[in-house]
């Protein structure tokens, strides 16, 4: 398990590092934790001709609070930073609890936050997360920068909307609703493993208790994380009551197209994404 | 690896028809083919790159051949692709129902699975297929426009 | 042999491992720390297909490929190209039939299992080589292959060894009383169909090889990763057509084997040596994790059609079973296996009748051979779901219906009257059982949790289940092993033998046994072992037989030279043989400690540089013995179980875990307690976690730690160990193996504790291993 030949250029700047993406084309990758990159080069199932290191690159490290009131996390930020962040915990605990779940600690030294997004693995814990956050991805590129948010950043299998020579360069949390509360709920085989299913879910309640907003995003289910929209808009205007704890569960679940693998036929999948919504809802309950 | 779907095409169900039988729009329903050529003895020869995710140097010499030809309802593909990370051969069975302006393509593709890419890319196996045959139709599809 | 005093044993001592220093500190050698100048490195190309015709390799553009030295397929081999050596040939069963057919170094016309060696490539780093194997072109005509067990004996089957008219390896029949007339009056009888699938070794090190040919000094060296460094030495002097004198094989530290590391002959190990002789430069491969899912051993595989016909106390009036065993794609280690299945089912129960049939078929999959516990777990998990379908019928508890079938402790040695896989008589030489059954029954809470601690989990909507299972292990079989002990003039003593060692504290069990007689301390003796330039005979460490085998080789060695100190302690200090007394490094006058001398000291009179040596003696301080049992020794031990079932997510949590283990004298309780925690271990990765998963095509789904999955520290509980002794009538020492007891009856547990704890909303479990998904199959239909 050698990976083939390839270059190596280690950029200094994000200009730099777009620069060599543009040169690269096609056989240009980049480098980021290397968490899933580097086994997939030394099964030589990738055979990148340039590997662009952004190990460099300071600019893109780092966790702050933003004017809005929102956190703003550079790419390169490690999952172990994010993990220990006080900031994280303080105005985003859904993002603190998912990291224990992400891999094993050893990965998450190494492994970084816009490249857990960026990879898109369909089993991938962050991408929900984000979506239930409703984050922001910044983006740059030869043509200059540009925002996506997350509800249009994943369009397919290991697919994100990120340009060929576009880089992530950091993501955006919005400020999350006073009052709101949120769970991460998942299923593996041992501890760290891939998920056989996981779903994140944040409601907002309005003044009567009753839910104002829902977003509930499952992963390991489809192409790439998935919001069970029917669950969501059937919970608007509700309280979390057994019943419709159940609804939105089964509702949630109905919807998916799972697929077919060794560990999970698409029934067992479909019957774990009702079970860990409910019981990812019946944490979230007043 | 079994994969059972339907396609809608904007087209009719002749032209969605007699369009898969020539290389260039056969080529556009396997995503990654570089090359597709008809040989003299009616086969498909080509080569094919299939880049999904973590895997982008999956490069396989390709071939296919139309059998049990019903004009024009219905087909059956039989592929083979082999390549330095394993190898996929297996066939597809295609029925086209005529919806007037538009064509219902339902597909049954029974694909073995050889080599690395199913000794450690099994887990994604099934979605890329699924992936990969929606992608395609949706390219010949648009093409047939 | 007279005996003086009191003769010192460290046996039972907990002695602090003598190999844990080095292992933990890097300091220890592996076969990848081996390095040598001019060292080349190798890869090979492996056969994508499970089955075909190889018509044709090119070799030419890898042969090109700059930092490429040579590249080799199998016509390239010329006359060293032959079929692998048959390890272990059938006993001698009255009803067999059997053929052989054994690995080649490289496929030559077919290929007959995804991944088998085509071709060698022998160049400057493992990276340019495996660059090259990227360049090499091979033609290969499918086969439709045979993909399961089954199938092999399917009308219309592909014959994977054209030479046969079946793929069909083996008929073997063995029987002891008439189990038809026996069935006949029973009050019942159960039938079902078990099945249990495969699985890997997966040591922590992979297998690797380093082979240096010094063309000036006549040697070759192979550092080896094996189990028998010398049978390999041996095997490979033949092959190479060197005298034995002329081939070193190293085994140096291993770090673990688990079985296939015994397999002998792979096409790896028989083809760096020759590389090295062609080329004239050391030449190293290591295997990497994903090819060691194709190129190493594996097993497990079996399908069982068993009844049991018990009267209505549940007694067995009989047992009668007929299985298909798969040896994959060849059949080196012929009928170990299946034969450890046979006998092994009939457990520590007295069984009168007896029928017991098997067909050993090829498949196209990697080649079959033991993996620890090598077919004793396919028998105890027969044997014990047929008791437990019986207990549940008849009403009776589970661990009652043990109780009532086991052998009396005065029923020993006990005659089954079938043979065992060391060729001799399944005879069990000693045990007893009810002891271990009530300690492990006492120790989990079986009453208490019946009466108690169930009802208040169901008050809390909980599924938790119980269960308790026995079984005997064979182990220390056959045919020797022997040991050189030494004292050296610094007072160190050294113990040199032939066995090799896995990993499981050789070094400090071995010790000990010496340590004891010589008044010294295990941490006082050196054990030198895994090279053939040391210790010219033996075979090696498997079937839980080191211990039992070496340790009293070692023993009796040490007693030798325990004879030699005194004498030339005698004549040294001017007393009699009976005044003396060994202790802590010394010979001293008993009551007179002044009159004493050290060991070292003596060790240099015993090889004087003047004056004479008496006729009939020997020089220096040294013995060779060689131990070689009649046959193997029956361990035995009960395994029980709290397990919990989240019924919606169908996981598991392992509440407690109890292990009560007969393995006769322990030398050290710290050890033993080792290999039983890593043997539940394994037995809970073959329980629900790990699963070689082949599809129709016989393509292998999961040859990565991704997907084939290990149980980790927090899939495992914590053990609690307990001992039971029935000391071997077999050997000095009373010794019985322990090496694979842990993994023998996990599966079985699991069947009954689960069943257990969902009780009929999961129906019967007669197949191993289990998962989350087929959990939930099982719960909710498909």
């Amino acid at each position: 398990m050698k990976p083939a030949p390839f270059e190596y250029a280690r950029p200094g700047s994000v200009t730099e590092a777009i620069d060599a993406l543009s040169e690269g084309g096609f056989g240009a990758k980049l480098l980021a934790g290397g968490q899933s990159l580097i086994p997939a080069m030394n099964f030589r199932l990738a055979q990148p001709e340039l590997l662009i290191d952004l190990g460099n690159l300071d600019e893109l490290r780092g966790i702050r609070e933003c004017e809005h009131g929102g956190l703003m996390i550079g790419a390169m930020t490690t999952h172990r930073e994010v993990e220990r962040s006080e900031l994280v915990a303080r105005h985003t605990p859904l993002l603190a609890e998912v990291m224990p779940w992400i891999a094993h600690a050893q990965i998450r030294n190494r492994g970084t936050l816009g490249g857990s997004l960026a990879h898109a693995d369909p089993a991938a814990e962050l991408p929900s997360v984000m979506q239930v956050l409703s984050a922001v991805l910044h983006a740059r590129g030869p043509d200059g920068e540009r925002t996506i948010p997350v509800d249009d950043f994943y369009v397919g299998l290991f697919t994100t909307d990120l340009e060929p020579d576009e880089l992530l360069t950091a993501i955006e949390i919005p400020p999350i609703a006073a009052g709101s509360r949120c769970a991460f709920e998942e299923v593996a085989r041992r501890h760290g493993d891939f998920a056989l299913v996981g779903v994140a879910v944040i409601i907002e309640p309005d003044e009567d208790g009753a839910i104002k907003g829902a977003r509930i995003s499952l992963l390991s289910v489809g192409e790439g994380p998935v919001l069970a929209e029917r669950a969501m808009e059937g919970l608007v205007g509700r309280t979390l009551s057994d019943e419709a704890i159940r609804a939105a569960a089964r509702e949630a679940a109905e919807d998916l197209d799972p697929p077919d693998d060794i560990h999970a036929s698409p029934e067992f999948r479909r019957h774990l994404a009702e079970v860990l919504t409910a019981r990812a809802l019946q944490r979230v309950r007043v | 690896m079994l994969i059972e779907s339907e396609f809608l095409f904007s087209a009719s169900r002749e032209r969605v028809y007699e369009g898969l039988q020539s290389p260039e729009i056969l080529a556009k329903a396997l995503p990654g083919t570089e090359r597709l050529e008809l040989l003299e003895d009616g086969r498909y020869e080509g080569e094919m790159v299939v880049s999904v995710g973590p895997v982008t140097a999956a490069r396989f010499q390709v071939s296919v051949e139309l059998v049990d030809l019903v004009e024009p309802e219905s087909f059956t593909m039989i592929v083979g692709g082999k390549g330095k990370l394993g190898f996929v051969e297996g066939r597809a069975d295609i029925r086209l129902e005529d919806r007037g302006d538009e064509c219902l393509m339902i597909y049954r593709a029974d694909l073995g699975i050889g080599g690395r890419v199913a000794s450690v890319g099994q887990r994604l196996l099934d979605s890329v297929g699924k992936a990969m045959s929606q992608r395609g139709l949706k390219a010949v599809n648009k093409m047939l426009q | 042999m007279t005996t003086t005093g009191t003769i010192g044993s460290l046996i039972g001592e907990s002695a602090p491992r003598n190999e844990d220093h080095r292992l933990l500190t890097g300091d220890a050698l592996f076969v990848d720390d081996v390095h040598l100048d001019g060292m080349l490195h190798v890869a090979f190309v492996r056969s994508d297909y499970a089955h075909g015709y190889l018509r044709h390799v090119d070799l030419s553009e890898a042969r090109a490929h700059l930092g490429v030295i040579a590249v080799y397929a199998a016509d390239d081999l010329g006359d060293y190209w032959a079929p692998g050596p048959l390890l272990v040939p059938p006993p001698p069963i009255e009803r067999c039939e059997f053929r052989s057919a054994t690995q080649v170094p490289l496929a030559k016309d077919k290929v007959r299992h995804v991944g088998e060696a085509i071709v060698m490539i022998v160049a400057e780093s493992r990276y340019v080589a495996e660059d090259a194997a990227a360049l090499v072109e091979v033609h290969i005509d499918p086969l439709p292959p045979v993909a399961t067990t089954e199938g092999a004996l399917a009308d219309g089957a592909a014959r994977i060894h054209e030479q046969f008219d079946s793929n069909e390896a083996a008929h073997v029949v063995q029987e002891k009383g008439d189990y038809e007339a026996a069935a006949a009056g029973a009050a019942h009888r159960i039938r079902r169909r078990f099945k249990m699938d495969r699985g890997a070794s997966a040591p922590m090190e992979n297998r690797g090889i380093v082979a240096n040919w010094d063309e000036q000094g006549g040697e070759l060296t192979v550092w080896d990763t094996t189990q028998a460094p010398i049978p390999i030495r041996n095997g490979l002097a033949r092959m190479l057509g060197l005298p034995e004198r002329q081939v070193r094989v190293i085994a140096p530290f291993i770090g673990g084997g688990f079985g296939p590391k015994i397999m002998m002959f792979y096409p790896e190990e028989v083809l760096l040596p020759w590389a090295a002789m062609q080329l004239k430069r050391p030449v190293k491969w290591i295997e990497d994790r994903q090819e060691s899912f194709f190129a190493t051993t594996q097993e497990r595989e079996q399908i069982h059609d068993a009844e049991l016909a018990v009267d209505a106390e549940g007694r067995i009036l009989g047992v009668s079973d007929s299985f298909l065993c798969d040896t994959g794609a060849y059949n080196p280690y012929g009928l170990t296996i299946p034969i450890n299945s046979q006998c092994t089912l009939l457990g520590p129960y007295a069984v009168p009748n007896y029928w017991s049939e098997f067909r050993l078929v090829f498949t196209n999959k990697p080649t079959v051979t033991p993996v620890r516990g090598a077919g004793r777990q396919h028998g105890v998990f027969v044997m014990e779901r047929l008791l437990d379908l019986a207990a549940s019928e008849l009403g009776i508890d589970r661990a009652e219906i043990r109780r009532r079938n086991y052998l009396p402790p005065d029923a020993f040695p006990h005659d089954h009257e079938i043979l065992y896989q060391d060729f001799a008589p399944l005879v069990y030489d000693s045990g007893n059982y009810e002891p271990a059954l009530d300690k492990a029954l006492e120790m989990i809470g079986w009453d208490q949790f019946k009466s108690e601690l169930r009802p208040a989990y169901e008050a809390e909507g909980r599924s938790v289940g119980i269960g308790i299972v026995s079984y005997v292990e064979g182990t220390g079989v056959g045919p020797y092993e022997g040991a050189r002990v030494t004292i050296q003039t610094d007072g160190r003593v050294c113990v040199t033998t032939g066995v090799g060692t896995q990993g499981q504290g050789h070094f400090t069990s071995f010790a000990q046994l010496v340590a004891g007689p010589l008044g010294v301390t295990a941490a006082d003796v050196d054990v030198i072992t895994g090279d053939t330039a040391k210790f010219n005979w033996g075979t090696g460490t498997f079937a839980s037989r080191g211990a039992v085998v070496a340790g009293n080789a070692c023993h009796a060695a040490a007693l030798a030279v325990r004879e030699k100190v005194l004498m030339t302690a005698a004549a040294a200090l001017g007393a009699d043989h009976e005044e003396l007394e060994i202790a802590d490094g010394s010979v001293h006058v008993r009551d007179a400690p002044d009159r004493a001398i050290s060991l070292g000291d003596l060790a240099s009179l015993a090889n004087p540089l003047r004056g004479a040596v008496k006729p009939g003696t020997e020089p220096g301080l040294e013995a060779t013995a060689y131990f070689g049992p009649e046959h193997g020794t029956t361990a035995s031990g009960v395994h029980a179980m709290v397990l919990e079932v989240d019924r919606e997510t169908a996981t598991l949590n392992i509440l407690r875990y109890v292990v009560v283990h007969d393995c006769g004298t322990v030398i050290n309780p710290m050890i033993v307690e080792g290999q039983i925690h890593g043997g539940v271990a394994h037995g809970i990765g073959n329980s629900f976690y790990e699963q070689l998963v082949f599809d129709e095509g016989a393509q292998l789904m999961n040859a990565s730690f991704m997907d084939y999955l290990l149980p980790t520290a927090t899939d495992v509980p914590h053990i609690e160990t307990a001992h039971v002794t029935t000391p071997s009538p077999l050997n000095p020492l009373g010794i019985k193996g322990v090496g694979e007891a842990g993994a023998i009856p996990v599966a079985a547990l699991f069947a009954q504790a689960l069943e257990d704890a969902l009780g009929s909303d999961v129906g019967e479990i007669l197949e191993m291993p289990l998962s989350p998904n087929l959990l939930f199959k099982l719960l909710h239909g498909d």
